[in-house]
């Protein structure tokens, strides 16, 4: 029997939707967010209603779209719901004042997530389009355009020490401080810090968190502005800058365009 | 050190990009920038010659892909500077839009790695080398073809020169039919070769021609065929001969009579089975040309003598075409002096002038009329004179008689002429070749006498391809009228292993 899954971060109203669901005789599982280490199972012809918009971290925003594409790739026959309170009508939408008598009827009604329709919104800021910006490759608040510069920078000093064996401080006066890497690394560490807050709601948060615990490996060779090169090699700068950009490259392909 | 001293131009309004790239790449190259359209237009005034140019999408604010429309600018004004876009966006839509406009190659900036880039860079700038030194050759090849077109114009408008013109484009669509053009020296067997090639199937493909009595006997084969490195004393290394040059085009092998029983063998075997073997090789070589031959003696003559393959000879007169001589299309002497002079003789020569030209034998044919108006020409200089009359001419023309009639010559080459000539009479007692070997003897021995009897200066004035052709026409001569040699001791005391009295 195909499972209800709902997401909330309003305990009360999760509580109601989950006696109203457990009604139907089907399995219900709630889920409050951030999604830590356990995220839905969703399988298909199951129904998950998720809260639009959802609170979370001083911010009402909107994840609808984010979990369709998650749908859509994962679980194409999934049927999902936005449950607001905004006086919409679509079939994809629940009105939290306006409960459909046939909740059955409703889930039926509904499209599933391989269609093509836009969830509906309710005022929460969208964050599929912190997705887009996160990963747009030339922009001021894009987070890989400025990873791709600082793993450039740091590939040509490795090759620069490597194979031309040329002087670590030669390399920093030449090419590390006049592109300014210490700086670019406090760029990217600002911008990461500040989408990850919009990405507690999706389904793969857990992947962010994962790759973003490489940037306390790397931090100390960017603290004192690059200034020792044994750090460089110890930290592993290119290597673990190259698993960010891979890690970010799998997420982006998957679900940032 | 730079390895190769290639000169790039970055486009990208990030000096930072800039920075990195030079440094990354001073080893190798001399970089340039800009930074905006403006700036790249200024820098490409200031200097066309970049090896490569590396293009961002992306140069300004707005973040509007305006390097799309610099690379279709750029290409149309110098198609010279291929360009390789470096830029953020890796999606398949703008590499796909980037190309079509003419970047010949892409490179996302996330994705830097030293090696991989400069192979990408130097790809790009030899492939265009390449292409362009293949343009500048093509181009070449085409101005040298139209050059030779022009210097080999079969011109004429007789009735012989157009149905030998017609038969000729009718067998230039038979790829594979032989061809044996005849004629005397000097008539334009090489033209009606060349012609044949400019209106046939292979007109596109190469046209080669040797003149097999120009070669000597023992690197004939070689010359023809090829040869393999150590062959011989001297193959340092491959070459192809002649017939591989040829592969898909036109070969005249000129002066086909004189090649020896060997390379008539090979020649036979090439014919019935399109292969060669360069000499020192194993391999045979399958090549697909057209043989066109051509030779001035009488092929017939030389099979009975035994000096000819019969069979090779059966091959060749399959479709024989015969180019009058000069004196039996008097009609096109004024085109043909037209063509060489570049303007009508009626504006640059008397009346006087032309109708001795006309009236003339050319025994050396339109070789000779082409050297007679150089000299003309050049004594026009000398004297001074406004046109080039009667006295600019070479003493010979100036004091021809012509016969009051005249007949044709021809040759029995018992063949299937396509074009014949009327058979050789002989009005009374001395016949007109006679009387034209007379002639052509008085000019010989008055050549002999004013070029101090260097043979080879004596055939250059008398318009002859070399001295074995004069030696070859005395010998004919003295063959059929020995006693024509009595009055000319010069020639008889020059030429004495040929003119032999008994």
């Amino acid at each position: 029997m195909s499972k209800i899954f709902i997401i909330s971060n309003h305990p009360e109203l999760a509580a109601t939707l989950e006696s109203k669901f457990s009604a139907l005789g089907r399995p219900v599982q709630k889920f409050s967010l951030p999604l830590k280490n356990e995220v839905p199972e969703i399988g298909q012809d199951d129904v998950l209603v998720i809260q639009e918009p959802i609170f979370i971290n001083n911010n009402y925003l909107s994840a609808s779209f984010s979990w369709k594409n998650y749908l859509k790739l994962h679980s194409p026959r999934a049927v999902l719901l936005s449950a607001g309170f905004g006086n919409l009508q679509d079939a994809n939408y629940l009105d939290l004042l306006k409960l459909p008598a046939d909740i059955e009827e409703t889930f039926f009604q509904a499209r599933m997530a391989e269609e093509e329709w836009i969830p509906c919104t309710t005022g929460g800021i969208d964050v599929q389009e912190k997705i887009f910006r996160f990963f747009e490759g030339h922009g001021d608040e894009s987070v890989t355009d400025e990873l791709h510069k600082m793993l450039r920078i740091c590939k040509i000093a490795r090759d620069e020490l490597k194979i031309h064996e040329a002087d670590f401080t030669e390399v920093r006066n030449e090419l590390l401080l006049p592109n300014k890497l210490s700086h670019k690394w406090n760029v990217l560490q600002s911008r990461w810090q500040f989408y990850m807050p919009y990405f507690e709601c999706l389904p793969y948060y857990q992947d962010f968190a994962t790759l973003g615990s490489l940037f306390k490996t790397i931090a100390p060779f960017f603290a004192n502005e690059c200034s020792e090169e044994s750090i460089f090699w110890e930290t592993q700068c290119v290597e673990n800058l190259e698993r960010l950009k891979t890690g970010l490259e799998k997420i982006e392909n998957s679900y940032g365009r | 050190m730079a390895d190769k001293n290639y000169s790039i131009l970055i486009v990208d309004d990030d000096p930072e990009f800039h920075q990195q790239v030079r440094y990354a790449f001073r080893r190798h190259y001399t970089f340039e920038g800009a930074v905006s359209p403006e700036h790249l237009e200024k820098k490409l005034i200031e200097n066309s010659k970049f090896d490569l140019l590396l293009m961002d999408l992306v140069l300004d604010e707005t973040k509007k892909k305006i390097g799309l429309e610099l690379i279709s600018k750029v290409s149309k004004i110098y198609p010279e500077i291929p360009i390789i876009v470096v830029t953020s966006d890796k999606r398949i839509e703008t590499v796909v839009e980037a190309m079509r406009l003419g970047a010949r190659d892409f490179l996302t900036k996330g994705d830097y790695e030293f090696e991989f880039w400069k192979k990408k860079f130097e790809e790009v700038i030899e492939s265009n080398q390449l292409k362009t030194e293949n343009i500048k050759l093509k181009a070449e090849v085409k101005k040298h073809r139209a050059q030779e077109n022009k210097d080999y114009l079969f011109v004429g408008e007789s009735p012989k020169v157009k149905e030998i013109k017609r038969v000729l484009k009718l067998v230039a669509d038979e790829p594979e039919i032989t061809v044996l053009l005849l004629g005397e020296t000097g008539v334009g067997k090489e033209v009606a070769a060349r012609y044949m090639h400019r209106h046939g199937s292979r007109k596109d493909k190469p046209y080669q021609a040797i003149n097999l009595s120009a070669i000597q006997d023992t690197l004939l084969e070689s010359t023809l065929f090829g040869h393999k490195k150590g062959a011989f004393t001297g193959a340092t290394k491959d070459m192809e001969g002649f017939f591989h040059q040829a592969d898909g085009g036109i070969l005249l092998l000129d002066e086909i009579g004189d090649i020896d029983s060997n390379i008539q063998i090979k020649l036979l075997r090439f014919l019935e089975t399109k292969l060669i073997r360069p000499v020192g090789s194993e391999k045979d070589i399958k090549l697909d040309v057209q043989i066109i031959t051509a030779t001035h003696r009488n092929l017939a003559e030389e099979v009975q003598k035994g000096t000819f393959r019969s069979d090779l000879f059966q091959r060749l007169k399959a479709m024989t075409v015969e180019i009058p001589p000069l004196r039996e299309r008097k009609d096109d002497i004024e085109l043909i002096m037209e063509h060489f002079i570049d303007q009508s003789p009626r504006e640059v020569m008397s009346s006087e002038a032309i109708k001795h030209l006309i009236d003339y034998n050319w025994v050396g044919n339109i070789r000779e009329l082409k050297n007679t108006l150089n000299y003309m020409i050049l004594r026009k200089k000398i004297m001074g004179t406004p046109m080039m009359d009667a006295n600019c001419l070479p003493v010979e023309i100036l004091n021809y008689s012509p016969l009051p009639e005249t007949q044709p010559t021809t040759n029995d080459f018992g063949g299937g002429t396509l074009v014949d000539a009327p058979p050789l009479v002989t009005p009374g007692s001395v016949s007109i070749d006679e009387e034209h070997a007379l002639l052509d003897l008085q000019r010989i021995e008055a050549a002999l006498i004013h070029k101090n009897k260097v043979k080879k200066d004596v055939a250059l004035e008398l318009g002859f391809e070399n001295t074995d052709n004069l030696r070859y026409r005395i010998k004919k001569y003295f063959e059929k009228h020995p006693h024509l040699f009595r009055k000319f001791p010069i020639i008889s005391s020059s030429y004495k292993k040929v003119v032999k009295f008994d």
